[in-house]
């Protein structure tokens, strides 16, 4: 099992999360607001490249609409292996935050 | 202007650019979509804060994505680079003789190219090693005022400079003198001539960034006799141990041994085997305040080092107004360290490893040519076999390329066999580097060509040759319409076509009979220099120095010798006629007192003149006859007599007093050449020596059975002086080895000449041959209709033979032009005769009509039924 960069778990979550609305637009949005950070649509996109490779989104077109200069939009929807994918990472993140010892000077981490 | 209209209409597209690269920046099957998506951000962006920020935004993003853009861009675009290759393959199997033609051209071209990319590497590398390097300066100094003439440099300086220059200049941190000296050196019993000794001041291990292997910097240079010696002096004399604390015994004075260096590197202006503290200088000079005066000791080199970011001008211009009041007739100039070896023009600069800047001019001159030659081959060869290419063009075309692609994949073409020859001429290079440095007297490294800025420049020869020769073919042959070529009414030469091939033959033709004719005018002028009559009789002499003992011991030894058959006359000691070095401003009887004349002087012995064999035009000889000779006895040359404006100069006063010419002229010479025959002769007095300053002397020797009387000679002298060794050079090897640039130039021209003329005429014999291949059909129907043999061959190279004559028309007074400024160089000089161009035509047509004969005598002679039969 391949282990999901940050990167790819960002936009994998996004997808999953905006479900009937995943297109470039609202993904990027939805990952600006959330780690306010800028990122271009290049990086949204190379990554859904990659992901689609893997098969851990699908994508379908849709028909062209007139308020984006006639340009269709392209859906992303998260597939069986993309949720198996997230879950695994989550558990590896899980174990490794465990059972981390406690530092000198009593600080909790 | 357009986008903001469409702006401000309500349509609210990003820009055209904009969209153009961010709908690039992922896959091409989502580029609808991506740009799709920018639109709506631009949009909303738009909406909210207006034009401006929408715009701002776009920006930044075109910014960010540029990386993507230009990856993707590319991984695109390789789709079709494995098919280009592939053709590009085939293409070269399947025309062998054109292959071989260009990759053949392009790699000698390239092999040029490398090797004049490393010559000029290593020429401009010189002295760049040390790390002040841009902060270190050589100080000369020139005559002003009527001394100038034309501003020649010195690089003798006042010893004093060194301790007044840091201590009066603030701009200058360090100074340094230095001296080279030839010594004998006892090493346990054995005597060793060596010539590279530095007397140098201990600031000079500071200024310099020369290693030490051992012992300490601070203080190796301090104490008197103390000396460094490089790691191969090292070796030379101390192989079986560390020699730190030994001693050496120089001019039978001990030096201890206080450092060893790091051998000199070879790109360094001046080179030494070992350094010793200048502090020994006061121990051997009789009169060491001689060494602190401002005006009579002229004999240091000296360099100094500047505190950094000073501008040169400022710190020369500094020196010279502090300095003014004690040097009355002369002033200082400062030379940047790294470019002595390129633009040093002292005089007399003869330890220093000097170059000219015009000789890395010419080299890349010709390096570009002959590369352009071969670029010009391809294009040539490519446009004039185009017809056979029309089909795929027209095919790709049909199947969707756009011209764009055409253009990039002829382009490629072209490049991968750039890549080809690249490689060839790597192996080349490898080979031929040996001959090349010998050619160039350098000591070039195969390696450094992978080194340092050397890989931009071979990358640039491939890129640039590529380009060169794609260029054209790739503009033409995108340009077919595929309708044309696949209904077959391409025109195989438009008009357009055949000038381009017709001005690339002419100006291929033009250069190698420039060469040519350069080449035969060089090889005359050198000829005539080296056979010139210098005024003076040099040949079966030779020459030497003699040292301390021997000095005073010569006369002796002078009459020992003469005994012996082999011998002719001896002369000496005295100065030689090449090495009249003094110079003053003399005076004479009826001399306006600002009237000044600069003297080459010559202290030589009673029989200078019948030695050398000078012409006496008018006078009398130096005699021992006349007591008073040796005191006040001048003979001028007719240089000098004309400059002084003398009538009936013999018996008038003249002298180098200032006050009153205590002398008189006893004779007029005929004008010799003792110095370079670049220069005119300089007026000259001689006058017998008085002191015994002076330590060369001249052997004739009987032309027969010369070896032995040197064998003799050397008995003789190691006889009367154990201590040295006996030491001598001819005099006419001596003065040949003065016109050795000129000697290297003229074979570096002989070669890259007959470069040019090869490449030249694979192209010649390219094109011919598919010329005639086209017109093949063309030959049969002339033959079946009653043409003979020569008038095919006659229709077939007429216009070739007519391009090669253009060639020739132009090629004159480019040459013309070009050789007359090179023989200016020179003060003798032959004159441009008509002879050169006569044979260097004749050469060229000869050569044109030779490559081509064998293809067209092959077509014109070819069977009718064979030719008729293609169809």
């Amino acid at each position: 099992m391949k282990i999901l960069s940050r990167k790819d778990e960002l936009v994998l979550l996004a997808v999953w999360r905006l479900q009937d609305n995943a297109y470039g637009v609202p993904i990027l949005k939805h990952i600006v607001k959330n780690i306010d950070t800028g990122w271009s649509l290049g990086t949204i996109y190379d990554t859904l490249d990659r992901l689609l490779d893997w098969g851990y989104v699908t994508s379908y077109q849709s028909d062209p609409t007139p308020e984006r200069g006639g340009k269709s939009k392209r859906y992303f929807m998260i597939t069986e292996e993309g949720i198996e994918a997230l879950k695994q990472l989550k558990k590896v993140q899980e174990s490794m935050w465990q059972k981390l010892p406690v530092r000198g000077d009593g600080l909790k981490i | 202007m357009k986008t903001i209209l469409e702006n401000s209409n309500k349509t609210k597209s990003p820009p055209k650019i904009a969209r153009c690269i961010l709908s690039r920046i992922s896959r091409y099957a989502y580029r609808d979509n991506i740009s799709g998506d920018f639109e709506e951000l631009y949009n909303e962006i738009y909406r909210e804060s207006g034009l401006v920020s929408a715009y701002i935004w776009c920006l930044k993003h075109i910014v960010r994505s540029f990386p993507v853009f230009i990856i993707t861009s590319f991984r695109r675009s390789t789709a079709m680079l494995s098919n280009y290759f592939k053709i590009a393959f085939r293409n070269v199997k399947r025309n062998k003789a054109f292959s071989f033609i260009n990759i053949t051209g392009l790699s000698v071209g390239m092999t040029c190219s490398i090797l004049i990319i490393l010559y000029i590497n290593y020429e401009l590398s010189f002295d760049k090693y040390h790390k002040k390097a841009d902060d270190i300066y050589r100080v000369v100094l020139t005559w002003t005022g009527e001394k100038g003439r034309g501003g020649e440099l010195y690089n003798v300086m006042p010893g004093i400079f060194q301790s007044a220059v840091t201590r009066e200049i603030p701009e200058v941190l360090l100074a340094t003198r230095a001296k080279t000296h030839e010594v004998i050196i006892n090493h346990s019993g054995n005597l060793f001539k060596e010539t590279g000794i530095r007397y140098v001041d201990p600031d000079f291990l500071e200024i310099f960034s020369f290693p030490l292997i051992s012992g300490n910097a601070e203080t190796a240079l301090n104490e008197p006799y103390s000396l460094i010696l490089t790691e191969d002096m090292a070796k030379k004399y101390f192989s079986d141990g560390d020699p730190l604390g030994k001693v050496l015994n120089i001019d039978k004075n001990d030096y201890k041994i206080t450092g060893i260096i790091k051998n000199v590197p070879e790109n360094s202006h001046f080179t030494f085997d070992f350094l010793a503290s200048f502090t020994t200088m006061f121990n051997i000079y009789p009169d060491p305040a001689f060494i602190h005066k401002w005006d009579s000791s002229l004999s240091w080199n000296m360099y100094i080092l500047a505190s950094m970011n000073t501008i040169k001008e400022e710190i020369e211009n500094n020196i010279n107004r502090t300095f003014d009041e004690q040097t009355q007739d002369y002033e200082f100039r400062l030379q940047p360290l790294t470019d002595i070896h390129m633009y040093s023009k002292v005089k007399y600069d003869d330890y220093s490893n000097i170059s000219d800047i015009r000789y890395v001019y010419m080299l890349t001159s010709i390096a570009v040519l002959i590369i352009l030659i071969a670029c010009f081959n391809y294009i040539s060869l490519s446009t004039a076999r185009s017809i056979k290419r029309a089909r795929e063009v027209g095919i790709r075309k049909v199947s969707g390329a756009h011209r764009f692609n055409l253009i990039r994949q002829y382009i490629i073409e072209s490049v991968i066999m750039a890549i080809f020859a690249f490689t060839i001429s790597i192996f080349l290079t490898y080979f031929l580097l040996d001959f090349f440095n010998d050619l160039t007297s350098r000591n070039l490294e195969f390696k450094s060509i992978f080194r340092g800025n050397m890989i931009y420049g071979l990358f640039g020869i491939i890129i640039l040759s590529g380009f060169i020769s794609g260029s054209y073919p790739a503009l033409f042959l995108s340009s077919f319409k595929p309708v044309n070529v696949i209904r077959g009414i391409m025109k195989s030469g438009s008009n357009r076509n055949s000038l381009i091939r017709s001005s690339i033959v002419v100006f291929q033709f033009m250069i190698s009979t420039i060469l040519i004719i350069s080449s035969l005018i060089v090889f005359d002028q050198l000829d005539f220099i080296r056979n010139r009559d210098l005024g003076f009789k040099k040949d079966y002499i030779i020459c030497g120095n003699v040292q301390g003992i021997m000095k005073d011991r010569f006369r002796l030894f002078k009459e020992a010798i003469v005994e012996n058959p082999g011998i002719k006359e001896v002369y000496g000691l005295g100065v030689l006629p090449n090495g009249m070095h003094w110079n003053s401003f003399p005076n004479w009887e009826g001399k306006e007192s600002d009237d000044k004349v600069y003297f080459a002087l010559g202290m030589v012995e009673y029989n200078f003149i019948d030695f050398f064999k000078i012409e006496i035009m008018e006078g009398r000889n130096f005699s021992q006859e006349f007591v008073s000779d040796l005191k006040e006895a001048w003979i001028l040359n007719e240089t000098a007599v004309n400059a002084i404006g003398l009538e009936e100069p013999i018996g008038k006063k003249f002298g180098l007093s200032q006050n009153e010419p205590s002398g008189k002229i006893i004779a007029i010479i005929k004008d010799f050449n003792f110095s370079s025959v670049h220069k005119n002769v300089e007026p000259l007095a001689l006058c017998l020596k008085r002191r015994d300053w002076f330590n060369s002397y001249a052997i004739k020797l009987n032309s027969e059975n010369s070896a032995n009387t040197i064998n003799y000679l050397k008995e003789k002298f190691e006889e009367f002086a154990p201590d040295y060794p006996f030491d001598y050079f001819f005099l006419d090897e001596s003065l040949d080895s003065m016109y050795r640039a000129e000697q290297k130039l003229g074979e570096i021209f002989n070669i890259f000449t007959f470069i040019a003329v090869f490449i030249s005429c694979l192209g010649l014999f390219g094109l011919i041959s598919y010329t005639s291949e086209q017109k093949t059909k063309e030959v049969g129907i002339r033959k079946v209709l009653g043409s003979s043999v020569g008038q095919i061959i006659y229709i077939l190279s007429k216009e070739l033979i007519l391009w090669i004559i253009y060639a020739i028309a132009i090629a004159f007074p480019i040459a013309y032009f070009s050789m007359s400024a090179w023989l200016n160089n020179f003060a003798y000089r032959i004159s441009i005769g008509f002879i050169p161009f006569v044979i260097a035509s004749g050469l060229t047509l000869i050569i044109a009509i030779l490559t081509i004969s064998i293809q067209i005598t092959k077509t014109a002679l070819s069977n009718t039924v064979d030719t008729l039969r293609f169809e």
